[in-house]
């Protein structure tokens, strides 16, 4: 579904991804781990058409066509959802008014019925409890006040909410408690299916003890320098980050 | 750069105004005709401001000098039969309201509703009272009418004083709590080419102790209508009274309007103000409130929404003379294009005005590269205990907010308009009147609609 090809980007003329290669089939889980600095955020925005990272070298395909001259609106009508690391607050903008207004623009571009508000409530409401978000949180400004946990909640309500093909989740954990993360990876795992693709962006471990990849992926000095099974994630877990420095000299 | 003291606009403004006065003198109190005179003889005196004068430094009335005036005459340009005819013209058709209309400066018993109102409640075409209620209500006009708006200080109220003639008298006996809105409807059609016509829209608003009033001043202009607007308000409010005052200003794209609205607050009362502009080609108002009390509030809002060469400037004043007093200013201006916005917010706090707590925000959103805004925070704090804060911020559509909403799959030109609209809402989510708000909200949308058209086409 989404295939990376030798991806490099810059950002005021410094490199900052330097050859990425990665294939996500439908079905799959991916988790993308790496310290700080690494470029896993640059990865994600590049994904979801975020102005201002230059692509230097490579293509992005998603479903075999290239997703890099699409704007933002354009890719998630087509399917691909980013749950934030750190979710704007937009005061003013009524969040069921949003989420309405994205579902119905991705309906409209699928040849789908638009949903009436009264509809269009009844949907929400269900996921809501699903994901045990208060209703309140529908009358509120999309993400203003919130806490952290709760704006990954709504990040995640989006999400099951949208139906998209390809989801990233960039460091979806951080910030949460363990019984938030519980109820996030809940949600994330009801989303699972076979025609859908999901990225896990993560710094720890943890998360991937609930939302279980098939495949890790090691992110350093803006390459992949390894890629395994789940097993590799608790490898790096247990010898640190510093481990990676040996790989990258390796390369 | 100077300009001429706009002599030519000076002659035209007052042309006619000798030959009128002689036509009505002998039906006027002398009381009047002595306010109608200081008036013209400030004007004449003082004329119109220039950049030159500070108060007017970034607005610009040379083009007044430019245009020829037609004095004001009670023949209205469209024909009316009815309440119901107004209807297309008002932002939500609510019927409910006590209503006042005036068609170019006219009272219009057709088109006004005034009934069923509480014992002592008067809402009166000021013109009407002045022509057949001396005997009634002479004295309490003679003691407070032009005692506040001092022509002296601004020589848009004293051409309004030289032209006094008629507007709305509201009074609320004390105690009365009055809880259907008061609609004043200013209704302009003029069409003449050549002309420029002119009205002086005078309102009287008295509030007694503890009585409550909401507000509303409508101005609206029919499409390709020209004239120039020149309004004083005078609003008194007794002993913890409340006020919750709304101005709508949609007049046409070619018209004028310059307002005063000039408050006076005893102690203990509550004085709210929403001031949107829409309309208009240049707007002036000045919102003065003067609290003359302990404990008195006073929350003066406004929004304007503007673009082409659209030119609105706001100046509020809230003079804080006695202690334990509250103030809360927050303007908003959406400017697109062209457009210039300028805001003076002044804040005076005499030395007795102890524990004076007094906030001030403006916040301006601009949609285009060149649009302009002067923005000037004001204020001269002469006690020592007070809590004083003034802030302004001038920027563009949050990128952040624009790329998240987009991600969801919102169009950029729709997410813009929730963003605009967002934020044109957070002044509107401070109506005391929730009826208000959602007419005014669905009338931001639909001309945010009209706005985004057309930047689709020069796309």
């Amino acid at each position: 579904m989404l295939e990376i090809i030798n991806l490099h980007t810059s950002i005021g003329g410094k490199a900052i991804l330097k050859g990425i290669n990665l294939k996500v089939n439908p079905g799959e889980v991916h988790a993308v781990m790496g310290p700080n600095g690494s470029g896993k955020s640059t990865l994600t925005q590049v994904i979801a058409g975020r102005e201002g990272y230059e692509v230097t070298q490579g293509q992005v395909l998603y479903k075999g066509k290239n997703l890099l001259d699409n704007p933002p609106e354009l890719r998630a009508r087509e399917g691909i959802f980013v749950a934030f690391q750190y979710p704007v607050e937009i005061p003013g903008v009524n969040n069921s008014y949003f989420m309405r207004t994205a579902l119905n623009a991705i309906r409209k571009h699928k040849g789908l019925e638009e949903l009436d508000a009264f509809d269009f409530l009844a949907e929400v409401k269900k996921h809501m409890k699903d994901i045990g978000m208060s209703p309140d949180m529908l009358d509120r400004s999309v993400n203003e006040g919130f806490s952290g946990g709760e704006k990954k909640r709504n990040e995640i309500l989006q999400m099951t909410l949208l139906q998209p093909e390809l989801a990233i989740l960039d460091e979806t954990d951080s910030g949460l408690d363990i019984d938030a993360l519980k109820i996030v990876a809940e949600g994330v795992n009801r989303y699972r299916t076979p025609d859908k693709a999901i990225i896990v962006i993560t710094h720890y471990q943890r998360l991937l003890d609930y939302i279980k990849p098939d495949i890790v992926h090691v992110l350093a000095g803006g390459r992949i320098v390894k890629t395994g099974e789940r097993e590799l994630a608790l490898e790096l877990e247990a010898r640190g980050y510093d481990w990676l420095k040996e790989l990258e000299t390796g390369i | 750069m100077f300009e001429s003291t706009g002599t030519n606009a000076v002659t035209a403004l007052t042309a006619g105004l000798k030959s009128l006065n002689r036509n009505r003198r002998h039906t006027m109190p002398t009381w009047l005709t002595a306010i109608r005179d200081e008036g013209s003889k400030l004007f004449e005196k003082a004329g119109l401001p220039t950049r030159r004068h500070e108060e007017w430094k970034y607005t610009d009335l040379s083009a007044l000098n430019h245009k020829s005036f037609s004095v004001p005459t009670p023949n209205a340009s469209v024909e009316f039969s009815g309440p119901s005819d107004l209807l297309p013209y008002l932002l939500s058709q609510q019927e409910a309201f006590v209503r006042l209309v005036l068609v170019d400066g006219c009272y219009s018993a057709q088109l006004s509703t005034v009934n069923n109102l509480p014992g002592g409640v008067e809402v009166k075409s000021l013109g009407q009272v002045l022509a057949h209620d001396q005997d009634r209500l002479g004295p309490l006009l003679s003691r407070h009418l032009a005692n506040y708006a001092m022509p002296g200080e601004n020589s848009f109220v004293a051409l309004n004083n030289a032209y006094l003639e008629d507007g709305a008298f509201v009074y609320v006996p004390a105690g009365v709590k009055l809880n259907m809105p008061v609609h004043l409807v200013y209704l302009s059609t003029s069409h003449q080419s050549q002309l420029t016509a002119v009205h002086h829209p005078r309102n009287l608003v008295i509030v007694e102790k503890d009585a409550q009033l909401t507000l509303i001043e409508d101005y609206i202009g029919v499409a390709g209508s020209n004239y120039f607007n020149n309004t004083v308000s005078e609003i008194l409010l007794g002993e913890g009274a409340d006020v919750d005052h709304y101005k709508f200003q949609r007049e046409s794209e070619d018209a004028y309007h310059i307002a005063t609205i000039q408050v006076q607050q005893e102690k203990n009362s509550r004085f709210s103000s929403q001031n949107l502009s829409f309309g208009s080609q240049l707007t002036r108002n000045d919102i003065n409130s003067q609290l003359s009390g302990p404990g008195a509030q006073c929350q003066m809002n406004g929004l304007s929404m503007i673009r082409g060469s659209q030119h609105v400037d706001n100046h509020t004043l809230i003079h804080h003379a006695y202690p334990d007093c509250t103030s809360t200013q927050l303007y908003h201006n959406i400017m697109d294009e062209n457009a210039r916005g300028v805001f003076n917010g002044k804040i005076y706090v005499e030395p007795e005005a102890q524990k004076t707590d007094s906030q001030q925000t403006n916040r301006t959103l601009m949609l285009s590269r060149h649009a302009r805004m002067d923005t000037k925070p004001q204020l001269e704090i002469f006690a020592d205990d007070v809590k004083c804060s003034h802030g302004a911020t001038v920027g563009r559509i949050d990128d952040d907010a624009l790329y998240y909403l987009r991600s969801r799959g919102v169009s950029a030109g729709q997410a813009r308009k929730m963003l605009t609209q967002a934020f044109g809402q957070r002044m509107t989510n401070l109506f005391r009147l929730d009826s208000i708000k959602e007419a005014i909200d669905l009338f931001i949308a639909d001309r945010l609609e009209e706005w985004h058209l057309l930047q689709s086409e020069n796309n």
